[in-house]
């Protein structure tokens, strides 16, 4: 459950960098999501194709921040998506360096804490910080996004220890991994962790058949969700014969 | 009076935020805008009077990730 929303895909799907707007619809359709994620931008080339692409695929928007540096900057793109998008949903990107993509946490607390208070579903990316997760979740977000890895890098959950213990500190809260995923198997992993959801966009959009990507995304995160729910066998240091021992004939 | 309109400078002799769409065939219900980073809400456009420099950032719905 994302705010008042019970999708029946984990799968939140990013929109850009497609090469083309029928792969994107193709790719949407694929990846059986619910969700995509969407911007604001000035009016460029093709604007007018994405809208009504927007209009045909009937899927709820998450507008993002992205781009965004400062509380101030974030706020306003936030209520300039609202009003276009007709939406109280908002993906909270607030930047702290161009390089790094990484979340300024100080910045996103703040822009949080003001859309929050005005009614938005604030769906903040965040990294794996236990306590910057505790002041989202104090102002008003119920829901985390933490990266599994920096945007658009494709390396997958780059801290696995760091982000079980967030699934173990927030065990009530929805959480969602954004970004850095770069296959399905990564997402398939976080699924398996008992993450509530995945979002992704490069690995899709930069795959050479982004419409048989979509689908494996799709599948794997159906198929890791399962195996956390059917319970994930407990490691072992050493081998354990599964074939029984009992009746074992003597051949020597 | 000098305007900028998505970081292009613009001369122009209109009053409102409204006649500026009109004049540049701006759709003003499917856009966003904000005037020197603050949102105007499309409610206002009739009534927000532009003046000299004002910095205007018209957006439209984009791909986003």
């Amino acid at each position: 459950m994302f705010y008042d929303f019970n999708p029946g895909s984990r799968f939140l799907l990013g929109t850009a960098c497609y090469p083309s707007p029928e792969l994107l619809s193709k790719a949407i359709a694929a990846s059986q999501t619910d969700i995509i994620t969407v911007s604001l931008r000035r009016e460029g080339a093709g604007g007018g194709v994405f809208r009504q692409l927007l209009e045909e695929v009937n899927k709820k928007f998450l507008p993002n921040t992205a781009g965004c540096f400062t509380v101030k900057e974030a706020v306003t793109t936030a209520h300039m998506a609202q009003e276009v998008f007709n939406t109280n949903w908002i993906k909270l990107e607030v930047i702290g360096h161009a390089d790094t993509l990484q979340p300024d946490p100080f910045a996103l607390v703040e822009a949080a804490r003001i859309l929050c208070r005005e009614g938005f579903s604030v769906f903040p990316y965040t990294t794996d910080d236990l306590i910057v997760g505790e002041k989202l979740l104090e102002v008003g977000c119920q829901v985390l996004m933490p990266w599994g890895a920096p945007i658009g890098s494709g390396q997958g959950l780059r801290n696995k220890e760091a982000l079980k213990s967030m699934r173990a500190y927030f065990p009530k809260t929805p959480l969602i991994i954004d970004a850095g995923l770069g296959a399905p198997s990564q997402a398939m992993e976080a699924m398996e962790m008992g993450f509530d959801g995945v979002l992704l966009n490069t690995a899709i959009a930069k795959a050479k058949d982004p419409i048989k990507m979509a689908q494996a995304f799709g599948e794997a995160i159906v198929a890791g969700r399962k195996a956390y729910h059917a319970g994930l066998m407990e490691k072992r240091d050493m081998a354990e014969a599964s074939t029984p021992a009992y009746g074992l004939a003597e051949l020597i | 009076m000098k305007i900028y309109l998505n970081g292009k400078t613009v001369e122009t002799d209109v009053g409102t935020l409204f006649a500026l769409f009109e004049e540049c065939g701006i759709d003003p219900t499917c856009v966003a805008s904000a005037v020197n980073g603050n949102f105007v809400p499309r409610r206002e456009y009739s009534t927000f009077n532009l003046y000299e420099d004002a910095k205007i950032e018209v957006l439209s719905p984009m791909q986003g990730g």
